[in-house]
């Protein structure tokens, strides 16, 4: 199968820290703040204890309770890194954090393909002996959607990959992208998410640095991942 | 244990994406009535010289209750309620049927390379082709489509961008019939589902055997000094 390159569609960032009770005696000034950093100006929102704030064009989405803070970008031109320090760096000071919990980074590639079907066949080639259930008779023959997941991990980080087959509409529809267009997507293209996550006590001064560095290597990981999906098994 | 806690966490993600596209829709439609609203006030001011001062008069009313919603969504000491947009919504749908066909919820949306397809389709089979302008104004949608598709399906931006080289840099080119089967050959690769390989190599080879310019010519006065000092 001709499968193109991959495109990051999207990079998020999920930070966590003990929950913070100054969270909302600040909430007013926090927004404004936010909607500083992505140059918004009506475009928030308050639901339940979550605080939105997206940009004019909904490409970039921010989103902070009283202990976590999600920054999603689908903007091509944007510098996730960049982008990513300031809303943490507003985050930290406004609810005065002094050690985080959580520091997590995921891309979302698409790779366009061929036909649904063909990367269905595709992945169950890939998937080995356990393949051979992508057509058994028992489930109705042959699958609607398949998709494969891997773990890795050390001591500190963990990788999470996921491996789906998509259509426009199910990118449309789904919770993965923001845009519900489906011409913003292939017609049929493979998923490939990585995550990169740390479950550990860190002090705030250090954490934006790890947190920078952790992003770059998910970056890193997802196109040396990407060039090897294009290898022949 | 941390992959588990992870995942969960990454489950959130998404389910945070999905409140925040309900949160952004509802927030858009809210813009929209206004808008809306504001377009139906215009035309019924016009309406209003027929004698209908009193369906203005209502809509007018609507519009004032629009603004000040957006008030109450716009200070970050109120939560913004979803009471305001139903509210706005079922006062739109109470405006007299007249003002309700001027009324439209939502815009029409066009891709850039939708759009791009239909002039180049327009530009192939007529005499336009012969025409710099014509071919100018095609190449420039073309290249707007492939700046878009670049983050969708990088081989329709490149199929794109190719197309667009070649209007462009072909000014003077007569359409043959040959050049325009290399053009139409292009036009049907952007309306397919998928791009492969042997085919964007194939779109390249059919526009240079056709006589189409992918480069821009080579100027030999501005390197006519630099051949001259070769030569000393």
């Amino acid at each position: 199968m001709d499968l193109q390159e991959s495109v990051i569609r999207q990079v998020h960032t999920l930070v966590g820290w003990p929950a913070s009770p100054r969270y909302s005696d600040i909430r007013g000034r926090l927004t404004e703040k936010l909607l500083t950093v992505v140059d918004a100006d009506e475009e928030w929102g308050w639901d339940g204890p979550m605080t939105a704030v997206w940009s004019e064009g909904e490409t970039i989405h921010l989103a902070v309770t009283p202990s976590e803070l999600v920054v999603a970008i689908e903007d091509p031109e944007v510098d996730p890194i960049a982008l990513c320090r300031d809303v943490i760096s507003v985050v930290r000071e406004e609810l005065r954090i002094a050690k985080f919990e959580f520091l997590g980074s995921s891309s979302i590639r698409l790779a366009p393909a061929p036909s649904i079907g063909e990367l269905n066949a595709w992945l169950a080639e890939r998937m080995g002996s356990l393949g051979r259930y992508a057509n058994y008779d028992p489930f109705g023959g042959k699958p609607k959607s398949l998709g494969i997941q891997v773990e890795f991990g050390d001591d500190d980080f963990s990788y999470d990959v996921d491996l789906r087959a998509m259509t426009a509409s199910e990118a449309a529809e789904g919770d993965d992208f923001f845009s519900e267009r489906e011409d913003d997507f292939p017609p049929a293209a493979l998923l490939l998410e990585v995550r990169r996550s740390r479950l550990a006590e860190i002090e705030a001064s250090k954490a934006l640095d790890l947190w920078e560095e952790s992003l770059t290597k998910n970056l890193e990981a997802g196109e040396r991942f990407d060039a090897i999906l294009r290898e022949e098994p | 244990m941390t992959t588990a806690i992870a995942a969960e966490r990454a489950a959130s993600v998404k389910k945070t994406i999905a409140r925040h596209k309900g949160m952004a829709r509802e927030k858009q439609t809210l813009g929209e009535i206004d808008a809306s609203l504001g377009r139906a006030s215009a035309n019924l001011g016009r309406i209003s010289s027929l004698g209908t001062r009193k369906l203005r008069k209502r809509v007018e009313m609507r519009g004032t209750s629009g603004r000040f919603s957006n008030v109450m969504t716009r200070s970050p000491s109120l939560e913004p309620s979803r009471r305001y947009s139903r509210d706005l919504v079922k006062a739109l749908r109470q405006v007299s049927a007249p003002s309700v066909a001027l009324v439209h919820l939502h815009t029409e949306h066009i891709s850039s390379l939708d759009r791009a397809v239909g002039i180049l389709s327009t530009l192939v089979e007529s005499e336009q082709l012969s025409r710099a302008a014509a071919r100018a104004e095609a190449a420039r949608a073309l290249r707007r489509a492939g700046l878009d598709q670049s983050r969708i399906n990088p081989r329709v931006a490149s199929v794109a961008v190719l197309l667009s080289d070649a209007l462009l840099n072909s000014p003077t080119l007569e359409p043959s019939a040959e050049r325009r089967d290399a053009l139409r050959f292009g036009r049907n690769l952007l309306v397919d589902p998928f791009v492969g390989n042997e085919q964007e190599e194939d779109l390249f080879l059919r526009l240079t055997r056709a006589g189409w310019e992918m480069t821009p010519p080579f100027d030999r006065e501005a390197f006519a000094a630099l051949s001259g000092a070769g030569d000393g």
